[in-house]
């Protein structure tokens, strides 16, 4: 006998939405994971724009990740028109991508997971039994959204950051106040760290699970670098991530869906950086790994909170680093550089906070764009979070009688722990739901 | 869309008293309702001591925005069950009180967010919430809104400029 748990959640945008789940005889025979997944729509709507226009438009595709698009996309025009940034700039847009981070690992770990994992319907459900650590995660988010507003001229969707360089570089009294806040957030997320390490991690999801993510540049940890590499060991310029990432399309999805070259499916993100890189990471951020995985980083999405909350003590302590270097440099206003336009191909890639985001562009002699590509984490998750979906179902179901209730709760506990960047291009109040 | 904000001629300008934020996306279609109804109150003339400001997804935003004023308006694209272009208004404790949840931190919902707001920065707690909303017709990315919100838009509009005014 078939039955079906679905989970909508998208309703009118695009016409589709949900999770679908099949099920038959107590074993899951179809998983359909549909998103609205904005990208593509602004690929065309970039042909034939000035690649000055490019960032500000492309930012667009997401009302979180923005600073990661910007990066992103700055990197594969930089690339496709021979520019190389100064270490000035370069090291702010680093400082930009934490602030992105530190913002979006705050409102997943304490908005979505930790209510999951501890029984809470919402984070504000979960305000009455933790009012301390639900302000806190307030703040962390405003902070993340501080820093972004500082480099980037506002806190989403940067003006600041252009092709060649900064507008305008940041004052030593900007940083001097962002490093005060970074340093005053220290002690209670490490209090956070040692909250989140006393709630157990359910291991029903866990499973073999191959993991990508960028080799980080140099020899510390880091959410940009040259290589995409798998936790089996294969290795790709990003120059070949065509040949690493291949896309399809499936027939329940507007959105794409990636895999191997070999086939398999596989995860970015933070629980992938970690595996990957975690021996990288040292200070604060080492000792929140070892609190957090005493055992190791191993398989089991679920462990996607930890491996977050892990990252941001790293971007809040290395955030606080990179403050007292650029106070020890001379102020200056900018060193934009001037751009001549050419034509060119490149590619820019970044880890953004939901795993490895491509940008790529063409442009003609006039620098305006013939072609772009964008290839962002959540599609490329896609298709794992059906995987797990899949063989977690089939787990709960061979393991005891799982309602249909606490099906779709565990089924949502997976989708959420990918963080799936759902239709954020859209901001829609649905008073029905 | 930059700020745009209206104080007395005096030297020392007194504290704005009212908030206006539209929300949303204008790269997707009626998602762009709140900036739409922004930009065109921007073109009026309106009473002193209000600010106007568009921004897209996050309401929790609203946490940098706010400047001490006792009131917020937010302006927003709905998708309910009422006819494309119907005005919709939600009174401070009936938009605190409106479903949340979702499965992405990109879908946190606006009473969800005001909520948190409102538990995260106590100084904000006197504040007292109102939202105008007009039914999508159209939400797929496109430039510009569908023919059938047009006109409630600017209606909306109006009548949020005669509320100020009031």
């Amino acid at each position: 006998m078939s039955r079906t748990v679905t989970i909508p959640h998208l309703g009118r945008v695009e016409g589709h939405g949900g999770i679908r789940v099949t099920l038959t005889d107590a074993r899951v025979t179809e998983v359909n994971m549909d998103i609205h997944e904005g990208s593509r729509y602004y690929e065309k709507l970039l042909v034939g724009k000035d690649f000055h226009d490019v960032q500000g438009i492309i930012t667009r595709v997401c009302a979180i990740c923005s600073a990661d698009h910007t990066v992103a996309a700055l990197a594969g025009l930089e690339n496709a028109l021979g520019l190389r940034p100064s270490e000035r700039t370069s090291a702010l847009r680093g400082l930009l991508l934490r602030g992105a981070a530190i913002e979006s690992h705050a409102l997943h770990v304490f908005a979505l997971a930790l209510p999951d994992f501890l029984g809470f319907d919402s984070v504000m459900a979960m305000a009455e039994r933790f009012p301390d650590e639900v302000a806190f995660a307030l703040r962390l988010k405003q902070l993340g959204n501080h820093i972004q507003a500082a480099i980037g001229g506002r806190a989403v969707h940067p003006i600041n950051t252009l092709v060649g360089g900064f507008g305008r570089f940041p004052s030593h009294r900007t940083i001097e106040s962002l490093r005060r806040d970074l340093a005053a957030v220290v002690d209670p997320l490490l209090g956070a760290v040692e909250m989140v390490s006393s709630i157990d991690v359910p291991d029903w999801a866990a499973q073999q699970t191959l993991f990508v993510a960028l080799r980080p540049r140099g020899s510390d940890f880091g959410f940009r670098g040259d290589v995409i590499c798998t936790s089996d060991g294969a290795e790709y310029p990003i120059e070949a991530y065509r040949d690493a990432v291949r896309e399809f399309t499936v027939e329940h999805s507007t959105a794409r869906h990636t895999a191997l070259e070999s086939g398999e499916t596989y995860m970015v993100g933070s629980l992938a950086r970690l595996r990957l890189w975690g021996d990288r990471l040292g200070g604060i951020a080492e000792q929140s790994l070892s609190v957090l995985f005493p055992n190791g980083v191993t398989e089991n999405v679920l462990l996607n909170t930890r491996a977050q909350l892990v990252e941001t003590v790293y971007c809040v302590e290395s955030a606080i680093q990179f403050c007292d270097s650029y106070l020890a440099l001379e102020e200056i206003e900018s060193d934009l550089q001037e751009v001549e336009a050419r034509a060119g191909k490149g590619i820019g890639a970044i880890e953004a906070p939901r795993g490895t985001l491509f940008h790529e562009y063409e442009l003609d002699d006039d620098g305006r764009v013939v072609t772009a590509n964008v290839v962002t984490p959540t599609a490329q998750n896609l298709a794992n979070v059906e995987r797990d979906l899949r063989n977690s179902g089939d787990r709960l179901l061979q393991t005891a009688a799982a309602s249909d209730t606490e099906l779709k709760r565990s089924f949502e506990m997976i989708a959420r722990a990918y963080d799936p960047c759902i239709s954020c291009s859209v901001h829609v109040v649905r008073p029905d739901r | 869309m930059a700020p745009h904000g209206t104080s007395s001629s005096s030297d020392q300008p007194e504290p704005a008293r009212l908030l206006i934020v539209g929300l949303g996306n204008p790269l997707m279609a009626d998602d762009g309702i709140g900036h739409a109804v922004v930009r065109r109150l921007m073109e009026c003339e309106l009473p002193s001591g209000i600010r106007l400001h568009a921004i897209e997804g996050d309401v929790l935003a609203l946490a940098e925005l706010w400047n001490g004023e006792q009131t917020v308006w937010l302006v927003d694209a709905v998708s309910g069950d009422s006819p494309a272009g119907t005005l919709r208004v939600f009174e401070h404790q009936e938009l605190l009180g409106l479903p949340a949840g979702g499965l992405s931190t990109h879908q946190m919902s606006v009473s969800e967010s005001l909520r948190w707001l409102l538990h995260g920065k106590p100084e904000m707690a006197a504040v007292r919430f109102r939202l105008f909303g007009v039914e999508v017709g159209v939400l797929r990315p496109e430039e510009g809104l569908s023919q059938v919100v047009k006109e409630p838009v600017c209606r909306l509009a109006d009548e949020i400029r005669a509320a100020v005014e009031s």
